[in-house]
């Protein structure tokens, strides 16, 4: 049984879809969006949640983002989940059609049983070379896509969009032959061998991570890899942005770090509440959110009341995780933990270019002093210098020094200092 | 009773001969390869007089021509996107398709023909965002029709034609769409949506004599039908189909995959009564793929994905 978690928010982000989310829009465009899979694919997460039902599911919300975005005709290559459909006769209706764009929504697996794998890949087809063959008297491909300039430039744009969405640990935009093993067995995908258009397949991530799975089971969750994709769209064709944004978190308990189901949080301004589901992911998300500040709190038995202040901002993905505090259980119990210590990660992606993103969890409130300099130790730029709330944080460097001068490209260091913890990291610009 | 049960088995025996003698079309001798190594080039369409073979490339950009034996390769446009479906005009001296050009990341579409023997091109429609249909001849090789969002229209072939036509098709057309099969009545100015099966179809042709559809489900299986819709018969799976001259065979191909690779693809032959199916190629190592029939029938031009080539085979019966 897949759970359909329905919430206030999700009617409130609806009444307002069509007025707020786009003021410019995708007219002009016809778009096919592929549902991975199909009912003979069994291939399933550790309690059963299907691919291919995931991938019906985002398309059909992504089919929504982009109807709304008045896309002039969005197909899906399939209308129900219940018919096996080939992959010639996916590619042949969007080239019947003549469709601008193609993509085809999948998600991972490593075919282990307890997979942690949970990063973000994107495919797209490339060209092949029949003047070179491989030792098996296959044509190699070349290391370019068949695209180029276009299908590339969209996985890349993807990447990062569903990256931010989901939170994976990092992002990857590969060649299929290459990927799949060159001379040694690669091939195209079979759904993008004959497209006459440009497309890219994406693996949001692993189905076969546990965790992961259970955030699946939540829709408005995979709304936002349907909103990454629809907000790459804009991306690509430069038609403006989404003058929304969306919030999503995870409540937790900060002691153990597990994920907490039935926490309603309330979001103010506006009064909107959201209640966590019961598929152990601690999550909610509330779209459709005008830029601002807002403040997300929640009360909960058996953790102090919680509230934390969180900025949104239109076209992007705002984050507000919430590790509650248990409250204590009788007079001389011990204080319980803090959500673990301070602790700076590494940047991503890195190397980078033009910007990366750098995130940094704090204890407790403190004054936090971030700062990249050079290998000489040399200030180059400072990103954060002042209080900062307990919690989880980012802090993005775009390669400007102080004076907003783009830095030569080379080695960095990153260094963050609060109190008597200090860390650093290495980063690398390769413009 | 025991004469009965002997005349039983001699009906049957005669029966089984008559199949035997019917489905006994075979491949003779080895393929020809008709393209060079080196070039991909895929999805051959004999010309009706029978002298050029056209083909595209990789995303259906361009069209080519090839003679039957493997001479003259030569361009015909680098339009992209020209040569999904391209249809030769029935006097074998034009074809038609919808050529794609992208401007500022849009897509533009546009019904162009093009003439053989001169490389003359024709733009027959304005160019659209959307023109979600393809192109098919009616009348002689003076006009085409598209069935699209716009509904029926037709396109004349001449010097500076853009704009419709309102001529009346002197054949029967029929096309496929989301809602199911659009049949044009020879002489008919308007159309009839068929439903032999629900849900959307693909591929669909008429017969040589006009009285048969076959086409394609999108659960990958061929029907084939009364052009008006009736005597529905189900053929088993199969894709791409194509009608011998003669009306007598239909040519298709049976793909496989596993949601992310092709695994195999086959050719085959099948009577349009559902009799006399035989696989052609039957090979694990080889993708043989979109077949067309030569006009005298006794020859099938088809792409091979591996070796990213057009080849020929000879049929005997």
């Amino acid at each position: 049984m897949i759970q359909v978690h329905q919430s206030r928010p999700v009617l409130f982000f609806f009444l307002l879809f069509p007025v707020l989310l786009f003021s410019q829009n995708l007219a002009g465009l016809s778009i096919c969006i592929d549902p991975g899979h199909g009912p003979a694919n069994v291939n399933a997460g550790p309690t059963g949640l299907r691919e291919a039902d995931i991938n019906f599911r985002v398309a059909g919300f992504l089919k929504e983002y982009l109807k709304a975005a008045k896309v002039d005709t969005v197909l899906l290559t399939h209308l129900n989940n219940t018919t096996n459909i080939s992959l010639s006769a996916r590619e042949q209706i969007a080239n019947n059609f003549g469709v601008t764009w193609f993509h085809s929504v999948h998600h991972n697996a490593t075919g282990a049983s307890n997979s942690t794998a949970r990063y973000t890949l994107m495919l797209l087809e490339e060209r092949r070379n029949p003047s070179q063959t491989c030792p098996n008297g296959s044509a190699s491909g070349i290391g370019q896509p068949d695209w180029p300039g276009q299908a590339d430039v969209m996985s890349n744009i993807m990447a990062r969009r569903i990256w931010e969405a989901y939170r994976t640990t990092n992002y990857l935009t590969r060649l299929d032959w290459t990927f799949y093993g060159g001379c040694n067995g690669g091939f195209n995908l079979g759904v993008l061998n004959d497209l006459q258009m440009p497309g890219e397949l994406s693996e949001a991530t692993f189905h076969d991570n546990r965790l992961e799975e259970a955030k699946m089971r939540n829709n408005d969750f995979l709304r936002m890899e349907a909103r990454a994709l629809a907000m790459s769209f804009f991306d690509y064709f430069k038609a403006g942005t989404m003058p929304t944004g969306a919030l999503i978190g995870i409540v937790s308990n900060s002691e153990t770090g597990a994920p907490l189901d039935g926490i309603t949080v309330t979001l103010n301004p506006g009064n909107r509440v959201y209640t966590t589901d019961n598929w152990k992911n601690g999550l909610y998300v509330f779209d459709g959110l005008l830029p601002g500040d807002y403040t997300i709190s929640m009360s909960a038995a058996g953790f102090r009341d919680f509230s934390r202040a969180v900025k949104v901002t239109a076209h992007a993905f705002s984050y507000g995780d919430a590790p509650l505090i248990p409250v204590l259980t009788a007079v001389g119990d011990k204080q319980p933990a803090m959500p673990a210590k301070f602790r700076l990660e590494q940047n991503f992606p890195n190397p980078f270019y033009p910007k990366t993103v750098i995130r940094y969890f704090m204890p407790h409130q403190a004054q936090v002093n971030i700062a990249i300099v050079d290998p000489l130790g040399r200030l180059v730029r400072k990103l954060t210098d002042g209080m900062v709330e307990s919690g989880e944080h980012h802090v993005q460097w775009d390669g400007l020094d102080e004076k907003a001068v783009a830095v030569a490209s080379g080695i960095y260091f990153i260094k963050i200092r609060s109190g008597d913890f200090s860390a650093t990291r290495k980063l690398v610009l390769a413009r | 009773m025991r004469l009965l049960k002997v005349f039983g088995v001699i009906m049957v025996l005669l029966l089984s001969r008559i199949e035997i003698a019917q489905a006994q079309i075979r491949v003779a001798g080895k393929p020809k390869r008709l393209t060079p190594s080196g070039r991909e080039f895929m999805q051959p369409v004999w010309s009706p007089a029978g002298e050029w073979i056209a083909l595209t490339s990789s995303g259906y950009n361009g069209i080519w021509l090839v003679k039957p034996d493997g001479a003259g390769l030569k361009p015909l446009t680098a339009d992209l996107a020209v040569g999904y479906k391209m249809k030769w005009s029935p006097d074998g001296k034009m074809l038609v398709g919808r050529a794609a050009k992208f401007e500022n990341h849009r897509r533009y579409n546009a019904i162009k023909a093009y003439e053989a023997a001169t490389k003359r091109e024709f733009l027959l429609s304005d160019f659209r965002t959307l023109m979600p249909g393809l192109p098919q001849w009616t009348n002689g090789s003076q006009q085409v029709a598209l069935f699209s969002n716009r509904g029926l229209e037709f396109f004349q072939v001449a010097d500076h034609a853009i704009g419709k036509t309102q001529e009346a098709s002197t054949r029967a057309l029929v096309f496929a769409n989301e809602q199911g099969l659009i049949l044009l009545p020879a002489g008919a100015k308007t159309q009839q949506l068929l439903q032999p099966v629900q849900g959307e179809v693909v591929n669909a042709a008429l017969s040589s004599d006009g009285g048969k559809i076959v086409f394609e489900s999108l659960n990958g299986r061929l029907y084939v039908c009364k052009n008006d819709g009736s005597a529905l018969l189900d053929l088993g799976r199969g894709e791409r189909p194509q009608w011998s001259p003669d009306g007598g065979k239909i040519a298709f191909m049976i793909s496989s995959d596993d949601g992310h690779r092709l695994l195999g693809a086959d050719l085959y032959v099948i009577r349009p009564d559902g009799s006399g199916k035989i696989n052609l190629t039957d090979s694990k190592a080889l993708f043989e793929m979109n077949c067309t029939w030569s006009p005298d029938g006794k020859r099938l031009a088809y792409d091979e994905r591996n070796s990213r080539a057009v080849w020929v085979m000879e049929l005997a019966e």
